[in-house]
């Protein structure tokens, strides 16, 4: 079973009461996630593979197997097709968070909202950067 | 600009190269050394002339200080040829923040702007002084002192903050969604103004604002809006996509610094009175983020991180802007009495 991680140094993301807010540095897209997909997020950036995360969620929250192993492979798809996750070789996953979703609490689906209005910022500052390694290569 | 020399050599070096260049433009220049003070700090700007300051100083005046151990010294001229190519993009570690030599190149300008960490010193070129633009004289540095600050712990925003001296609010979020809308309606009722489109933050025990440019940049048709601001535009006559730029002094409202009590994300609604409605956290950074992030160059990771902190330590509302300008600063003042 294929486990995953945060694509990149180009995806950062934090978490504020249970809800993440994920910005794609590369092309300015940037993404809210809450309630269970908040919840998957967390399972999958902290090298969880999609099973366990089903799993995970099957045990915390009540609703149909069938129905929470569709979603997690639905929004798993969607965030490696976002370039937010990639596959990973993680063997010790970290911990999920689930903020204030409780024991028992019914399952409802959340989307990966993805906003892409700031997208010209990064066309507006066409600036680059020294690597301290690596010197100031020539611009292919 | 010519180039090739410094590509694959270390960026210290690169720097080092940059550093002899100024000195040649420096020697046998009558240059002009400022002291500011920046978010605490000793700022020592060397500039190569005194044509060179008129066109950096004036949006930094409020903050002119004696002389004094600098902190940072920034060397700034314009002119002669600079020995650098560009990169391909950010590097992991500038993104990361953890490189100590940050350099940053305006293809469209020439512009050069460089830091080096260990040796508190900066550097900033343009070719002339076509190249540098209006907003930059109305906002000069920033890059220099996003690095900077960034590295003493501290956060620049992209984003306003006016208050009274026991306490402020900070005004984040998207362009065009009315931050210097609500800090101009702000400052023209009287209270304290920090600044209108970049601040810098501290998360001490008592988050605070500080100041780092003297001036507001508004859209033309806005400055109907502010009548007292009208004789004030400095740039009357420029081209039509250019802001009007107002600068301000402390007998106008101009504040170095503020406590901070609340974030506000302010927004156009349809109603004629102002008022405030809750936000959650979530919300708030979402709001808040993108527009500081996005314009950053190096330390994003770490700034986001510094930003969610000072969401969660802070209570967070939505401002929403009646047609009514005149009820912003009320609605803005009662809550930060609510909030004493």
């Amino acid at each position: 079973m294929t486990n995953f991680a945060k694509a990149g140094g180009h995806v950062i993301f934090e978490t504020i009461d249970g809800e993440a807010v994920v910005i794609n540095l590369d092309n300015g897209n940037y993404y809210s996630l809450r309630g269970p997909a908040a919840v998957v997020w967390s399972a999958l950036t902290s090298g969880h593979n999609v099973k366990d995360t089903v799993a995970a969620l099957e045990e915390r929250l009540s609703g149909d197997g069938g129905e929470i192993d569709a979603y997690v492979r639905a929004l798993c798809d969607e965030l490696r097709g976002e370039e937010l996750i990639k596959e990973s070789q993680v063997r010790d996953p970290g911990p999920i968070e689930w903020g204030d979703i409780t024991t028992g609490a019914p399952f409802v689906a959340t989307k990966l909202e993805r906003f892409d209005d700031m997208q010209d910022l990064i066309l507006l500052d066409p600036i680059h950067e020294v690597d301290q390694q690596e010197g100031w290569p020539a611009k292919a | 600009m010519t180039s090739a020399e410094a590509a694959g050599a270390p960026s210290r070096n690169t720097f080092d190269s940059v550093l002899g260049d100024s000195e040649v433009a420096f020697s046998g220049s009558a240059g002009v050394t400022q002291h500011y003070d920046v978010a605490g700090r000793v700022l020592r700007v060397d500039y190569s002339s005194a044509e060179v300051m008129s066109l950096h100083h004036r949006a930094l005046s409020h903050l002119s200080r004696g002389p004094g151990s600098p902190d940072l010294t920034v060397k700034v001229w314009i002119g002669g040829e600079i020995d650098v190519v560009l990169a391909d993009g950010p590097s992991s570690e500038a993104r990361a923040g953890t490189s100590r030599v940050r350099g940053a190149l305006d293809p469209a300008g020439q512009r050069l702007w460089m830091i080096d960490l260990d040796r508190s010193l900066a550097l900033v070129w343009s070719p002339d002084t076509l190249s540098i633009p209006y907003w930059e004289q109305a906002s000069p540095f920033r890059l220099i002192f996003h690095w900077w600050t960034s590295s003493l712990g501290l956060l620049q925003l992209h984003g306003g903050a006016v208050g009274e001296p026991s306490g402020g609010v900070l005004i984040v979020g998207a362009g065009g969604r009315g931050k210097s809308t609500t800090a101009l309606a702000c400052l023209t009722s009287g209270m304290r103004y920090v600044g209108d489109d970049y601040v810098v933050v501290s998360l001490a025990d008592v988050p605070t604002v500080y100041s780092l440019h003297s001036t507001a940049k508004l859209e033309r048709h806005h400055v109907a809006t502010f009548p007292q601001l009208q004789g004030m535009v400095t740039n009357h006559g420029g081209p039509a996509e250019e802001k009007a730029v107002v600068y301000f002094d402390e007998a106008e409202g101009l504040s170095k610094s503020l406590p901070l009590k609340a974030i506000l994300i302010p927004g156009v609604a349809s109603q004629t009175r102002t008022t405030l409605s809750p936000i959650s956290g979530q919300e708030t950074l979402r709001a808040a983020a993108p527009s500081t992030i996005l314009q950053l160059s190096g330390d994003e990771g770490v700034s986001f991180g510094r930003l969610a902190q000072l969401v969660r330590r802070l209570p967070h509302f939505r401002l929403n802007l009646g047609s009514d300008i005149a009820t912003i600063a009320p609605t803005v003042g009662q809550l930060l009495e609510d909030l004493a």
